[in-house]
């Protein structure tokens, strides 16, 4: 055993409120060495990084997610509470726990930070944001905090890497050291005798459950009582055990919902249940609230203790966060620039990526005509080039919007603008029964809804989030703009509307207005019908304005693009590589023998350029043909009496298959139907070709203005994303929502392309 | 008897402050308020409403909460211009007297809370008790 504990990594473990720098301090820690992953079983990201002490150690460092206590409130929550006390399995509680305190705020934060101490742990306590603190006027008295509470206290400013050495050297010294003193029992104390008398069933019952330490084992020889014959017994006895377990029968009390762990046990948990609502019962008669026994009891206890410890001289003047939230959150001005910042973000994701998205394009565009050359025709080639390439290239041209889209959101997210915003947008989102916090999924899902579903993760409330995820998709996200650019390009004349906008602004504009019009109706539909209920109330924290710390900013960006990048990478992959085939197959014989043919007679007939013209005519054809005579084509054709009241023909209809697997898809789709492409020759532009085709039937143009609008109506709100359903699925952890996500966009996608062609053909637009 | 009634949070302007008497409804909705550092006799001062009007910001134990108006109207405050919360929260101080809607006035309430002298009960007793008409 003592083999077995000298040769494990030590693990230490960064924990603290939100808003408390930690991040920072954990980048600085490792340096850049970190990963993230999921804990199994629940949507809540695990950051572990490496550290390397002086003497030359390599430790473990967890980031765990921030938490106001260890009673918890959300999945977040819940990972910190049970990694602490030991109740999950892949994550063993840590040799020393970090506690990152805002020196701001210090009473709040020792709320979590005494509950962490009871559990037994060892830890180091680093008050950040100090400068700021010693700017507002606050004195704490370091050293009457290290002996109240046993810990070292370190003080840092996170943003300016001050401390950081100083909290390094801690770290070592505190690791090297077997911890050997009591857990902190000063809280428990001060709970008055008979509540802890009528307490001790409850902790008895459970002290068998926590994860043996080398601090528990040296107490368990002490006390000899097991089992549940207890109330009998002497209260001293249970007190020789971990503070931890008084604690945390608090908090079972106080869980009204019975989420702990501890009551699904199958030993435990019925004999648990029982005793605390007998324990609920008894204390409801004495008139006392056991639903915030622990909250009231440890706030006086913290009280007390910060007047010994904290002052605050008067600051005359004012902050500047203070001067800055008069603006921000003014009635006009704060909105005002919060649709300047919006409309900022916006503009810089499609203009300014639009240079790297065009550079991976062509640079895409040039190794797929590489690997054409060099591969020999056939399957594989076909495989490789319009497979593989296409679908790297369908993920890979979206990263520069997305990292611009991540890099803003985690500055403002530094800043602090972000809570801001949400306390701006919060009684607009109540409206249709959401929260501000949805604001920020949503605004994500412009760029892509796979990193908007990923954010709702902020959202308590079950049902909240879930209608929040719901309607993401309709954010009119980035793979559709190549649909509007082509139909708007084609078909809508630039008729001036206003002075500074014309007909196609407008229309794109419209598109826009309708996709946050559907989601935001959606979402009040949703929340009044079947997703009804949000009973906890909505608060949360306001943190000071910020000088954002860049490194922070960029590698949280980094962090969220690769997420993005291995969840959704993956699936659009595959999925494409599925579309090639279902684009290319199945082969018909007769026909590659045919086009063999005509290649090799134009070879023999033609020369120069002549020969090449002739070539590629025939390659398109081949394209062509091909495409109506594979699975896709064939699904096209079977869906077409469906669409055909909304104006589409089977050419489309295999377009709509085809974007599946990504939206934008049905452009090269109907490139390829119509011939087009961009090797010279007898082809021409699409957009051109699209105006020319006419019906062959009714000799009538194929594509009108109105079929565009229906078509862009279309795209605004149907659901065709795989990759988001595959995303959806994993974050709500079952098959239900997404498919009811297909079902309930394709209908509206339907119904809205139905009611704006047919409409249209009423009013005499056709 | 006293002058200052406890009035919700939600009814108080910019700039106002007070501190809680206690919380109207359901208890475990406050749970978290209360783990936030929103108990009893905490001084809380009311910083600014959001363009719409809701939600509104709070200043509390130094920090800044953002709070739904809805929410706020289950905090009962008694307005306070100053925190003298160092003082008054000195916990073996008897709790302030309360009037009963009979007229009479309890003191210490010793006797009427099953021996727990400390405050944070007596309010509790109280509420569940079902005098919350006393703080209508």
């Amino acid at each position: 055993m003592n083999e077995q504990e000298k040769s494990k990594v030590k693990e230490i473990a960064l924990l603290g409120n939100p808003n408390t720098g930690k991040t920072t301090i954990f980048n600085a820690l490792t340096g850049l060495r970190h990963s993230t992953a999921n804990y199994p079983g629940v949507t809540v990201e695990k950051r572990l990084g490496e550290m390397t002490l002086s003497s030359g150690e390599k430790i473990s460092v967890l980031d765990l997610p921030g938490a106001y206590s260890l009673l918890p409130r959300s999945p977040d929550e819940e990972v910190v509470h049970d990694v602490l006390l030991g109740i999950r399995k892949d994550t063993p509680p840590p040799d020393l726990v970090v506690l990152i305190l805002d020196a701001n705020n210090l009473e709040r934060n020792l709320y979590l930070a005494t509950q962490v101490l009871e559990a037994g742990i060892s830890a180091i306590f680093v008050l950040n944001m100090w400068d700021m603190a010693k700017e507002n006027g606050f004195v704490i008295d370091l050293d009457r905090l290290q002996t109240h509470f046993g810990t070292p206290c370190v003080t840092t400013i996170g943003n300016r890497q001050e401390g950081i050495e100083l909290l390094k050297r801690h770290i070592e010294q505190r690791l090297g050291v077997p911890f050997a003193s009591a857990p902190y029992r000063a809280f428990e104390t001060t709970l008055p005798e008979d509540v802890r008398r009528q307490l001790a069933p409850v902790v008895s019952l459970i002290e068998g459950h926590f994860t043996d330490r080398p601090s528990h084992n040296s107490l368990l020889m002490k006390g000899d009582l097991d089992g549940p014959n207890l109330r009998s017994a002497s209260i001293e006895r249970y007190w020789d055990r971990s503070a931890a377990v008084v604690g945390e029968s608090l908090r079972l009390l106080a869980d009204s919902g019975f989420r702990n762990p501890l009551f699904k046990d199958f030993r435990l948990g019925s004999l648990l249940r029982r005793e605390i609502v007998t324990l609920r019962t008894a204390l409801e008669r004495q008139g006392i609230d056991w639903t915030s026994l622990e909250a009231e009891k440890r706030y006086e206890f913290i009280e007390s203790i910060c007047r010994e410890v904290l002052t605050k001289n008067p600051t005359q003047r004012i902050s500047i966060s203070e001067k800055l939230d008069r603006i921000l959150t003014h009635r006009v001005w704060g909105l005002v620039i919060f649709v300047g910042v919006m409309g900022f973000i916006f503009q810089s994701i499609f203009t300014w990526a639009s240079v790297p998205t065009n550079l991976i394009s062509s640079g895409i565009g040039k190794l797929s005509a590489f690997a054409q050359r060099i591969l020999p025709a056939g399957a594989l080639e076909s495989l490789v080039v319009d497979g593989v390439m296409a679908g790297v290239g369908n993920v890979v041209v979206f990263l520069p919007q997305i990292m611009l889209l991540f890099f803003f959101i985690a500055l403002f997210e530094d800043i602090g603008y972000i809570a801001r915003a949400v306390f701006v947008l919060d009684r607009l989102m109540k409206k249709v029964g959401l929260n501000g916090k949805a604001f920020l999924p949503l605004l994500s899902g412009f760029a892509c809804a796979i990193p908007g579903i990923m954010a709702t993760r902020t959202i308590e409330d079950r049902n909240d989030r879930l209608a929040t995820i719901l309607i993401t998709p309709l954010m009119s996200c980035s793979a559709r703009l190549p649909v509007y650019t082509l139909m708007i390009a084609a078909f809508i004349p630039a008729l001036p509307v206003l002075p500074f906008l014309n007909l196609k602004g407008f229309v794109l504009l419209s598109m826009y207005v309708l996709s946050i019009a559907a989601g935001l109706g959606m979402a009040a539909l949703f929340r009044k019908t079947f997703l009804k209920g949000n009973r906890m109330p909505f608060i949360f924290e306001l943190p000071p304005y910020r000088i954002p710390h860049m490194k922070t900013v960029l590698v949280t960006m980094w962090d969220r693009a690769k997420e993005f990048l291995v969840r959704a990478g993956g699936i659009i992959f595959c999925l494409s590589i599925v579309l090639w085939f279902l684009v290319n197959y199945p082969k018909n014989a007769g026909l590659e023998a045919r086009f063999r043919q005509e290649k090799t007679s134009a070879e023999q007939v033609l020369k120069g350029e002549e020969l090449q013209n002739r070539l590629s005519e025939i390659d398109h054809e081949k394209r062509n043909q091909r495409i109506l005579s594979s699975y896709a084509g064939r699904a096209g054709k079977f869906i077409e009496p469906a669409i055909k009241p909304l104006g589409f023909n089977w050419e489309i209809g295999i377009g709509l298959v085809a974007s599946f697997a990504a939206r934008e898809v049905i452009v090269s789709t109907l490139a390829i139907i119509h011939y087009a492409g961009s090797e010279g020759g007898v082809t021409t532009d699409l957009v051109q070709t699209l105006q020319k085709e006419k019906n062959p039937e009714t000799g009538m143009p194929k594509y009108t203005p109105l079929i565009a609008v229906s078509l862009m109506v279309f795209y605004v709100l149907a659901m065709q994303c795989l990759s988001t359903i595959a995303v959806a699925h994993k974050e709500t952890g079952t098959w239900r929502w997404p498919l009811f996500m297909i079902f309930y966009m394709t209908a509206l996608a339907w119904v809205g392309s139905f009611v704006v062609y047919q409409g249209g053909r009423l009013l005499g637009f056709e | 008897m006293r002058e200052v009634k406890s009035v919700s949070l939600d009814q108080f302007k910019a700039g106002e402050s007070g501190v809680i008497e206690a919380y109207k409804g359901q208890q475990d909705l406050h749970q978290r308020l209360k783990e936030l550092g929103l108990v009893r006799g905490t001084f809380v001062t009311v910083k600014r409403f959001a363009p719409f009007g809701d939600p509104m910001e709070i200043m509390v134990r130094g920090y800044h909460l953002s709070i739904r108006k809805q929410d706020a109207a289950t905090i009962l405050v008694k307005r306070q211009t100053t925190d003298y919360r160092l003082q008054t929260l000195d916990h073996r101080k008897p709790p302030h007297p309360v009037p009963l809607p009979g007229g009479e006035e309890q003191g210490e309430g010793a006797s009427f809370c099953c021996g727990l002298k400390s405050e944070v009960f007596y309010s509790r007793c109280l509420e569940r008790r079902k005098f919350e008409n006393a703080y209508e």
